[in-house]
């Protein structure tokens, strides 16, 4: 950089004669020595060269994430879940890759948005091979055609969709398509949970199957203990997903929309019932926590802490309980609502392979691998998930002694009068539409009638659009 | 981090940047400036005492307040798991626990994410800088038809928030085969006008006898920029350097959308993340740990180039 | 400003310096041209389009922007925006030019103070989004515990999940992560205010309110204005904090337009109208850069004079 050493060479561009001697570069050098501050120049060069030079080998070692996926045999898979979930299924994936020794599976594990990032996958043409996905956010890709069609694979290889339940199955049917793009894993429904030591210890009987609403709150009530410092809630609160309230809309006899008319129907009295229900939980009984009161706890972390007496969530709880909790826990169904009835809203997962993969028979291999009757009691065995397979089902929940939760046959039980959740295409912005305008419920700030009033318009547009489709 | 937008005075020559103090030498009256302002401050008499010594708590106090939240993230990340949700918080942990940063590196690839934002930041910076000196040579001494117009190409991008990029950007990316690369990483922060005009304004205050010198003497233009202009550059070289390189490693938003693979994440991707990662409980003093290894290579690199990093805010921020 | 002399130059060396000329801006010019211009035109494009990454665009003419300028959330962003920055625009210069002052005379650990008022402003935005994130935790957060220690509060403030507080908390960190810039510039600006003034005024028995109201801050007025705009502009581009401490909540209270556009883009995946928001902020602060040159061109005049 000082450019004191001799000019090699010349240049090709020369004006005036050849003389290119270096007595100019000398002379420069002393004349403008102060000017050009050449000790900063000593000083920062050369580490920022250093960084560089170190830099490079580092660079050069590692090829990029792209050009290990190219390599034939290898295939990416995403997940979402929890770290105890991740373990368990890179053991299965172990098994896999011992089975099929040319083909290596690499985990994409995105615990948080996941749904956002896979659409950027996607439309960035650098999609995962293998792709978890459930029924709420299957409609928009099925539509783009990101999923490759399973149906052939099945046929040649034999698989029984008929073990599988309908239930399952059908969360993945689309009108429009006989495209079978995904192969279900898992039934999604939700429970209660609850701390069967602090209801004890507040003389509380248990929720049975038959409990009712107002027996609910009752029970709440008596477990609910506010102190300066420390608090016991006695019910969860998530204003977020509408998964979570939803069946207390269901329960009152309310529903979220008519897929026909593209009507909203939650401004139907039942519906605003449920959730007027729902709100009351933290505004006007005072169970559940309200925002600033939990503040960045999570609720499932407040039930570990056992300052939750009852936490409302799903099958992928379990594995966190069996292993974290220091207290006797059980689940039961959530409570029956004016309508005579308990409805929760079933889900499903599974698994599908992208349109664009550069290996379909791994990534196949894969897909039957993972929702085989041996992977999924593996997966169910730990906890984790509700198979889609009912052989596998039957055999996983039955009640076994000394194994929590003793009453996991309520997972089985409540699938019978359970909703599977339909919903419009455009999911995501019509749920955080949603979400957004039933904020202030939770809040207590207003009605759940002049919240949905004011959004209705909105919402309905985006469910209007549905038809076009 | 926008840099500062520069004033791009179409007007030509430096006009009066230099001092005829021959200590000095040629350097730019912004410079000497900052060297008051680094050296002696004016104090003539102003103020009382009390005053001064009420202005001084108050300027402690600021400094305090400005540290808080560092002070604060070293001590949470040496605190035990207890210790962390603790009312009264401490003032440095009894105990700590240098274990939750080996912890750290064992669950997430935090010194691959360092790598990739050290790799990333130095190589934006040696080509972003190297690209802008030449650009802001040739727009100050050479002379060339359409000079004007692509002055004023250059100019128009300033104005540009990024934002407004993002998404053809992204897609620019995918047909490029780029994402998940290096490539988007670095290539795109390659080139600025930013820098540009900075360094236009430094060569705009050299004197022009340097060049005539040169060029009697046979060198051609290239030359005379490569042996001459840009080893007389290095201050601004150095406060570009620092400040692209600070710019580039703070960058967020596009490292989020254009990367996804855990190999490739820039450390402040990487702390996103590892805040998301955490579905019941937040790990804080492995967060605050984290953010503490992302904090002290920028710290590390600000103290070594404080002169030049601060001239070179001021190149872009009062007036030329 | 001295003119320069136009010499004319011989067309051989014409030739030549515009070679190199050539050569030597190639590297940005495309650069630019490829990573700027395109996608400038294209967000253009797109804003007239219906989009969500899937799938191919399609012409939907003005709608987006009649969605975008109906959309009452939209209006709300922009509010939150606009009262974000003015707020942090006036408390940023207020505190950043009285500490410039109190910093501007000989004091002891200089550089001491010059570190640790910069050390916010170079570190990454979203390091210290993760650390106000704990400063803030309602129940064992440090702020809260300082206040209640200082009996200034009784129950603890819900930082980032109330309404009215939740703005306040961002912009409390922005304050605290521009201010050591600020400082800067006005503290070079101060430098620029000849001393013959000040010795005058002190002569003339002038009090320190009096200086002050009628010297420095009539001189700074320059870089008042300069270092107010770029606030403006910068704040208006506030991004990684809203990410990392609220995600525009609590009710879309601290909704910024720039995070509001990235969730329309990257979170609905409705390319269209978040296009047409990134076009919106475009043209705001396009007039507010434009408003800075002009001024600044008024400054050189003013600096002329008084040199």
């Amino acid at each position: 950089m000082k450019a004191v050493k001799d000019n090699t060479g010349s240049r090709e561009l020369t004006q005036l004669g050849s003389k290119k001697n270096n007595s100019f570069c000398l002379r420069r050098k002393d004349a403008f020595k102060q000017a050009s501050s050449l000790f900063l120049m000593r000083a920062i060069l050369p580490q920022i060269l250093g960084l560089l030079l170190l830099s490079i080998p580092l660079s050069g070692c590692q090829s990029t994430p792209q050009d290990t996926k190219k390599q034939p045999g290898t295939i990416t898979l995403s997940t979402w879940g929890s770290q105890q979930e991740v373990d368990g299924l890179k053991l299965l994936l172990k098994r896999f890759e011992a089975n099929n020794p040319d083909v290596h599976v690499r985990l994409m594990h995105i615990p948080e948005n996941y749904f956002q990032k896979i659409h950027l996958l996607v439309a960035g043409d650098i999609a995962p091979d293998v792709m978890l996905v459930n029924s709420l956010n299957y409609p928009i890709y099925a539509h783009h055609e990101v999923f490759k069609d399973l149906r052939s694979f099945v046929k040649k290889d034999h698989v029984d969709l008929k073990d599988f339940y309908p239930k399952a199955l059908q969360a993945f049917q689309r009108s429009d398509s006989q495209a079978l793009g995904i192969l279900p894993r898992d039934l999604s429904n939700l429970v209660v949970y609850y701390n069967v030591d602090l209801f004890h210890k507040d003389g509380v009987s248990e929720p049975d199957a038959d409990w009712t609403w107002p027996q609910m709150v009752e029970k709440a009530k008596a477990l609910t203990h506010r102190g300066k410092t420390s608090s016991q809630y006695g019910m969860s609160f998530f204003s977020k997903p509408p998964l979570y309230w939803m069946p207390f809309v269901w329960s009152a006899g309310g529903d979220l929309w008519n897929r026909d008319k593209g009507q909203l129907l939650l401004t139907q009295p039942a519906s605003l019932e449920g959730l007027h229900f729902y709100s009351d939980l933290r505004n006007r009984f005072h169970v559940a926590p309200t925002r600033a009161e939990s503040g960045d706890a999570v609720m499932s972390q407040l039930f570990l802490q056992q300052k939750l007496a009852m936490l409302i969530s799903g099958r992928w709880s379990v594995p966190v309980l069996r292993e974290q909790a220091k207290f006797r826990w059980d689940v039961a169904p959530l409570p029956i609502g004016p309508s005579g009835h308990s409805r929760v809203g079933v889900d499903a997962s599974g698994y599908a392979i992208s349109a664009k993969t550069h290996d379909q028979n791994a990534s196949w291999k894969l897909v039957k691998f993972l929702t085989s009757s041996a992977s999924l009691r593996a997966m169910a065995q730990s906890g984790l998930i509700i198979p889609a397979r009912e052989s596998v089902a039957q055999t996983v929940f039955r009640p076994q002694p000394g194994r929590l939760p003793a009453h996991g046959f309520y997972f089985l039980d409540t699938l019978k009068e359970a909703v599977p959740t339909s919903v419009p295409t455009r999911w995501n912005e019509f749920s955080e539409l949603l979400q957004l305008s039933l904020e202030p419920v939770w809040e207590g700030q207003k009605s759940p009638a002049q919240a949905l009033r004011e959004a209705k318009p909105a919402l309905e547009k985006l469910l209007r659009q549905e038809r076009k489709k | 981090m926008t840099p500062p937008t520069l004033d791009p005075s179409p007007a030509e020559g430096g006009g009066e940047y230099f001092h005829t103090d021959k200590n000095r030498g040629s350097m730019p009256k912004f410079l000497t400036h900052w060297k008051k302002v680094l050296s002696h401050p004016p104090s003539a008499g102003e103020g009382s005492r009390v005053g001064g010594s009420i202005l001084w708590i108050a300027l402690l106090l600021g400094a305090i307040a400005m540290v808080f939240p560092f002070w604060v993230m070293i001590v949470t990340s040496l605190c035990g798991p207890d210790e962390v949700f603790r009312t009264p918080p401490q003032l440095w942990p009894s105990n700590p626990h240098w274990d939750n940063y080996a912890r750290l590196f064992k669950t997430v690839p935090i010194d691959r994410y360092f790598w990739n934002s050290v790799l990333v930041s130095v190589v934006t910076t040696v080509g972003n800088v190297v690209f802008s000196a030449m650009a802001g040579y040739a727009f100050s001494r050479l002379h060339f038809r359409f000079k004007n117009i692509v002055f004023f190409v250059f100019l128009v991008t300033l104005m540009v928030p990024p934002q407004v990029n993002i998404v053809p950007l992204f897609f620019l990316m995918k047909n490029l085969s780029w994402l998940d690369t290096y490539w988007a990483l670095i290539v795109p922060g390659l080139s600025g006008a930013f820098g540009v005009f900075m360094l236009r304004q430094w060569f705009n205050g050299l004197p022009k006898e340097l060049e005539d010198a040169a060029r009697l003497d046979g060198c051609n233009s290239g030359q005379i920029f490569w042996r001459i202009a840009l080893p007389l550059a290095a201050p601004a070289l150095a406060a570009l350097a620092i400040f692209v390189f600070i710019g580039s490693w703070n960058s967020f938003m596009w490292p989020l959308i254009v990367t996804n693979s855990d190999e490739l994440r820039t450390l402040p991707v990487g702390l996103a993340s590892l805040k998301g990662s955490f579905r019941d409980t937040t790990d804080w003093a492995m967060l605050m740990a984290a953010s503490t290894l992302s904090i002290l290579p920028v710290i590390a690199v600000f103290l070594v180039g404080q002169k030049q990093f601060i001239q070179g805010m001021l190149a872009g921020g009062v007036k030329e | 400003m001295r003119k320069s002399v136009q010499v004319p130059i011989p067309e051989w060396q014409q030739r030549e310096e515009t070679f190199w000329a050539i050569l030597l801006l190639a590297p940005c010019l495309l650069g630019l041209l490829i990573f700027t211009y395109i996608p400038v035109f294209g967000s253009l494009g797109l804003s007239f389009s219906y989009w969500n990454l899937l799938g191919t665009p399609s012409w939907v003419g003005f709608e987006n922007y009649a969605a975008v300028l109906q959309d009452p959330l939209f209006w709300k962003s922009m509010q939150s925006t606009v009262w974000f920055v003015t707020v942090s625009g006036i408390l940023e210069v207020v505190i950043a030019l009285f500490l410039a002052m109190a910093l501007n005379r000989a004091i002891k650990g200089q550089t001491l103070f010059r570190i640790a008022y910069f050390l916010p402003f170079i570190t990454p935005m979203v390091s210290v989004s993760l650390v106000w994130g704990w400063l803030y935790d309602p129940a064992y957060g440090a702020f809260n515990w300082l206040l209640q220690q200082a009996h200034l509060i009784q129950a603890p403030i819900p930082w980032l999940y109330n309404v009215s507080t939740a703005p306040w908390a961002v912009v409390i960190l922005r304050i605290w992560k521009d201010t050591g810039y600020n400082i800067l510039i006005f503290l070079a600006g101060l430098q620029t205010i000849p001393l013959s003034l000040t010795e005058a005024a002190l002569l003339d028995g002038a009090s320190a309110y009096r200086r002050f109201w009628n010297i420095t801050l009539p001189m700074l007025s320059p870089t008042l204005f300069f270092v107010g705009i770029m606030t403006l502009i910068n704040g208006f581009q506030a991004f990684d904090s809203v990410y990392l401490l609220t995600q525009g909540g609590p009710a879309h209270s601290t909704e910024l337009l720039v995070y509001w556009m990235f969730k329309n883009a990257f979170e609905f995946y409705k390319i269209g109208p978040a296009s047409a928001i990134a076009y919106l902020l475009f043209i705001i602060i396009l007039a507010l850069t434009l408003v800075q040159w002009q001024l600044r061109k008024r400054w050189v005049l003013y600096e002329d004079e008084t040199a």
